[in-house]
């Protein structure tokens, strides 16, 4: 019944619009990860930021590349596998992301207090 | 005025542009109807301010900064203004333009959701008091930076 088949495509567009900004809620919470281990490993393994340097000529150019790299791949592959997601899910995801940036900003903080404190 | 200052110029600007858009998006998610055009307006604004703030510092901070202000810094009285605040400035920076773009793109898919007081409002909202917050605490980063160059 044509009634039917609209309401599934607009039940479809909404789940569709929570599922992209699902998506990039994991795809931005991946990019914070991989930028948090990337400059607490470059502070604690030298080799890692020596190829940091090596490959984009400076190690936070580096780290930006790799982030913007992280969130745009990690997005496009929660938009590709996650089923049709609720406007809860997206929510709890917008929520993670808060959390992790939060925990990211003073990981990254204390850590800098620290390397001064030890040298 | 050579290439090096407009791009050090252009990235002060663009980042308080994006501190202030965000302030405003926080009393835009703050209204009992929230105006949906205008919070849509600033958030692009805002992520667009963050992003060209982000290139710019980028050319600032690798062809100058390392080179001429860094060792200035460090031989000064206020090291730590480098080894603490620049570093963690430097690294933290990076989370907002990613976060700004996701609010963004969330205020704009979920606009009736947020007049309509669903739960995801106050998830961007609290994302959007990220943005503000820590834009206000590197920018005032930045303000002690410049300061221990001339200490």
């Amino acid at each position: 019944m044509p009634a039917l088949e609209f309401l599934a495509l607009c039940e479809d567009k909404i789940m569709n619009r929570f599922k992209t900004i699902s998506s990039i809620s994991i795809g931005a919470i991946v990019a914070v990860f991989v930028v948090s281990v990337l400059v607490i490993g470059g502070e604690f393994y030298a080799p890692l930021k020596d190829w940091l340097k090596a490959t984009f000529t400076h190690h936070w150019l580096g780290k930006s590349a790799i982030s913007v790299m992280s969130f745009i791949l990690f997005s496009l592959i929660a938009r590709i596998f996650l089923k049709n997601e609720s406007e809860d899910m997206a929510e709890k995801l917008l929520m993670a992301l808060f959390k992790i940036a939060i925990l990211g900003t003073l990981v990254l903080s204390v850590l800098f207090f620290y390397l001064f404190s030890i040298h | 005025m050579t290439i090096l200052y407009a791009m050090l110029i252009l990235h002060i600007i663009t980042g308080l542009i994006g501190v202030m858009s965000a302030f405003s998006m926080l009393i835009g998610f703050l209204r009992r109807v929230p105006k949906i055009g205008a919070l849509k307006g600033w958030s692009l604004v805002s992520a667009i301010s963050f992003i060209l703030s982000w290139i710019s510092g980028a050319y600032y901070y690798v062809l100058y900064y390392g080179g001429n202000v860094k060792p200035i810094i460090l031989k000064s009285a206020y090291p730590w203004a480098h080894q603490i605040v620049m570093e963690a400035k430097e690294h933290v920076f990076l989370f907002i333009p990613l976060v700004s773009i996701v609010v963004s793109i969330g205020i704009f898919l979920a606009g009736e959701d947020i007049l309509n007081d669903k739960p995801i409002k106050k998830s961007l909202a609290w994302l959007t008091a990220f943005v503000f917050i820590l834009g206000v605490v590197i920018s005032l980063a930045g303000v002690g930076i410049s300061g221990a160059v001339r200490g």
